[in-house]
């Protein structure tokens, strides 16, 4: 393998030869600072990352999403910039910037000190830069990668490995919580040539330590073609509480490929919230393990988009021990020629007995043309299990818009409200108020500029 | 039919239906400020169907005639139009509407009326305070107006609704589509109280039903029965008993035989 790896990384594969050079000039380089095994797993992952190429839609994960406008890209790796490079407005499209919380910016996969504000450091835990931290412990690191789920068969994902610059590492001690939430704030900044953003993050939440994080992933530029490929492993001990509100709202010339990985141990409450609203193309990927008894967890997502957006959620919860209970909501708003894609896949293993799971996803089309592919999917090998699942796609119910008109509502007000009604059904479900209330606000202004012509 | 007050609603040979089909075959009404006017008649007859022209339901079509409101072509105005104007239509199947909340829907509602009425809009707790009083006077439950419009309420409490955002919006010319049909005797006492404390001088009401019972409570100026999509015959309050006693077969086997 390690020879072959050598011969392969020499080879010049004609539309991976970007990513080769990539890793070449400015992964490589970076061998001394950067411990043997680290550099071992990310030349495996580009070999991996060549072997398998960008799947197509023959790929039955991607089967309703075409990726091929971005591996059409020719990119440009980010460098390093320091605070006094970047524009000094560089956060002001940034979601959540004015919530309290410890907040860590990547700008292009970067930390950037000078723009970030930890205010707390746990005792025994770690709240920052991944790269930082590598030089300070290495073991601990080896050992969290270890136990990280990466999967290198995930073309996304091996990129990603191959070549991220930095990343967020939280690791939150045992029985800790922090007064404040923790903020990734991913931006991507971007001009004329196309900039790959590989931000990798890693979040470990000990027994019976609680954790509320935002992440989020949001742009500079209003035009720039980006193109962010995230990463993010969760793991959350036993006893734990944690709350991830991810929220996507790139511009509508990027493209956001990302995965949240999560395993869950056993009596905690995990809740996942994901919120979408931007990007040409955007995909998030939401795998779960749900390994320790009577977990209790929420998986939910808002989508919305217009034009020619493309927005897929690929959801797949694994039932591993008894009593869990994950309850999936996701609904999707369509117009224009806006395309969803959601992907259900709920696997109960054949010792996960009494498992409760249930799945919902709802679609209300605006337009003629938009669509939405919605694939559910229940494999179940235990017995006594409560599962269920439900997908529906509507259009606005036109009685409902006569009822609000008749008292008073103007046509395009009372259009207004439905569809909102039907993003805060899920919205509901955030039990941080700072945030929920702020992407209520994001919904609002969505329907305002898209809806208030009509 | 004249109090020597201006005409508040004048509807002339009015023909209308909906998918192609026509249900009113020339109707005529002329009602005053103050007035109250109950229109009965069997089902099918176009009941519904006035109603909805009258409101402005989007696929309901005007084949001929028009309707005059204060004085303004009615049927040239969208119905939020109609009820800034001052029409409210109480629905016969008030619709649930999930995740829209009744205290937010109506506020935006009654700030709609009042910015059009040259008033200040109302913040929340000015809202609230308007409404209190008028959720008691219907014995609505504490927690109405935290739930989503008229989700999982019952029949009653669906009816009650209408008469309460009737009372909050305060309307010139109240349309009550069957108001009565669902409600047991202690809803229809409440019900047809919040209507009759709406009477007033300035104010109309046209009242559709079926039975004669509402009549009961609230005593009509005029009585109009419609059959096959024509009124056939006006009167006093004394023609609603005379309906309840004889049914409508006396006066529909009459246009038969006129035709």
């Amino acid at each position: 393998m390690m020879t072959n790896s050598a011969t392969i990384i020499q080879s010049t594969v004609k539309e991976f030869s970007q990513f080769i050079d990539f890793f070449k000039q400015y992964v490589e380089p970076n061998q001394p600072i950067q411990p043997q095994w680290l550099f071992n797993l990310r030349r495996r992952a580009l070999e991996q990352f060549i072997d398998s190429g960008f799947p197509d839609q023959n790929n039955e994960d991607w089967r309703f999403t075409n990726i091929s406008p971005i591996e059409k890209l020719r990119c440009k790796f980010p460098v390093k910039l320091t605070a006094n490079e970047l524009p000094s407005d560089i956060l002001s499209n940034l979601p959540f910037s004015k919530l309290k919380a410890n907040r860590l910016v990547f700008v292009n996969g970067y930390f950037i000190r000078e723009l970030s504000t930890i205010l707390e450091q746990p005792a025994n835990g770690y709240i920052g830069s991944l790269e930082d931290f590598i030089s300070k412990d290495s073991d601990v690191l080896k050992n969290i990668f270890e136990l990280s789920e990466i999967e290198l068969t995930d073309a996304f994902a091996a990129l990603n490995t191959a070549l991220f610059g930095d990343g967020a590492l939280i690791l939150i001690p045992r029985g800790s919580k922090l007064a404040n939430p923790i903020h990734i704030a991913n931006i991507v900044f971007g001009k004329e040539t196309v900039v790959i953003a590989n931000p990798h993050h890693i979040i470990r939440v000990c027994d019976k330590a609680a954790l509320t994080l935002y992440e989020t992933y949001s742009g500079y530029s209003h035009s720039a073609t980006t193109f962010t490929n995230a990463f993010t492993t969760i793991s959350a001990g036993e006893d734990s509480i944690v709350e991830h509100i991810r929220c996507q709202t790139e511009n509508q010339n990027s493209f956001n490929i990302g995965s949240t990985i999560s395993r869950i141990g056993a009596r905690s409450n995990f809740s996942s919230h994901s919120i979408a609203l931007g990007s040409k193309i955007a995909r998030h990927t939401i795998k779960a393990k749900l390994n320790g008894e009577g977990i209790e967890s929420i998986f939910s997502g808002v989508y919305i988009a217009s034009d020619s957006q493309l927005n897929d959620h690929h959801l797949v919860v694994e039932h591993l021990k008894p009593r869990c209970a994950s309850h999936e909501y996701f609904n999707g708003i369509l117009s224009d020629k806006a395309k969803g894609v959601f992907h259900g896949r709920i696997y109960v293993h054949p010792n996960a007995i009494k498992t409760d799971a249930k799945q919902t996803n709802k679609n209300l089309l605006l337009s003629e043309d938009a669509v939405i592919n919605s694939k559910p999917q229940l494999e179940i090998y235990a017995d006594d299990v409560k599962c269920t699942h439900g997908a529906t796609v509507g259009r606005l119910d036109q009685n409902a818009i006569f009822y609000l008109r008749s008292r008073a509502i103007p046509a395009h007000k009372a259009r207004q409200m439905l569809i909102y009604a039907f993003a805060s059904e899920i919205l509901e479900h955030i039990k941080d108020d700072g945030s929920r209330t702020e992407i209520e606000q994001m919904v609002n202004n969505w329907l305002q500029n898209h809806l208030a012509n009509i | 039919m004249n109090n020597g007050k201006p005409i508040l609603l004048e509807i002339k040979n009015l023909h209308a239906g909906v998918e192609g089909k026509k249900i009113l075959k020339g109707l005529n009404l002329v009602i005053r400020p103050g007035e109250v006017h109950a229109i009965m008649g069997p089902n099918g007859s176009g009941k519904s169907t006035l109603s909805a022209v009258l409101a402005g339901k989007p696929e309901y079509e005007v084949f001929e005639g028009e309707v005059i409101y204060m004085g303004k072509n009615l049927l040239d105005m969208a119905p939020e139009d109609r009820a800034k104007e001052g029409i409210f239509l109480a629905f016969q199947y008030p619709v649930e509407i999930p995740g829209v909340n009744s205290a937010y829907f109506l506020k935006s509602a009654l700030n709609e009326v009042r910015k059009y009425r040259g008033l200040p809009e109302l913040d929340a707790i000015e809202f609230l305070n308007l409404v209190r009083e008028k959720m008691k006077s219907l014995e609505l439950p504490e927690d109405f107006l935290k739930r989503s419009v008229n989700e999982g309420f019952s029949g009653g409490e669906k009816k009650k609704n209408e008469i309460f955002q009737m009372i909050v919006l305060e309307p010139t010319l109240a349309i009550l589509d069957e108001t009565d049909s669902g409600l047991d005797i202690d809803a229809l006492r409440i019900v047809a109280d919040g209507i009759n404390r709406m009477r007033s001088p300035e104010r109309a009401q046209l009242v559709i039903t079926h039975y004669q019972r509402l009549l009961n409570y609230i005593v009509p100026d005029f009585v109009h029965v419609l059959t096959n999509g024509q009124i056939v015959k006006s009167g006093g309050k004394e023609l609603a008993l005379e309906l309840e006693e004889r049914g409508y077969d006396w006066l529909t086997n009459g246009i038969v035989s006129k035709a």
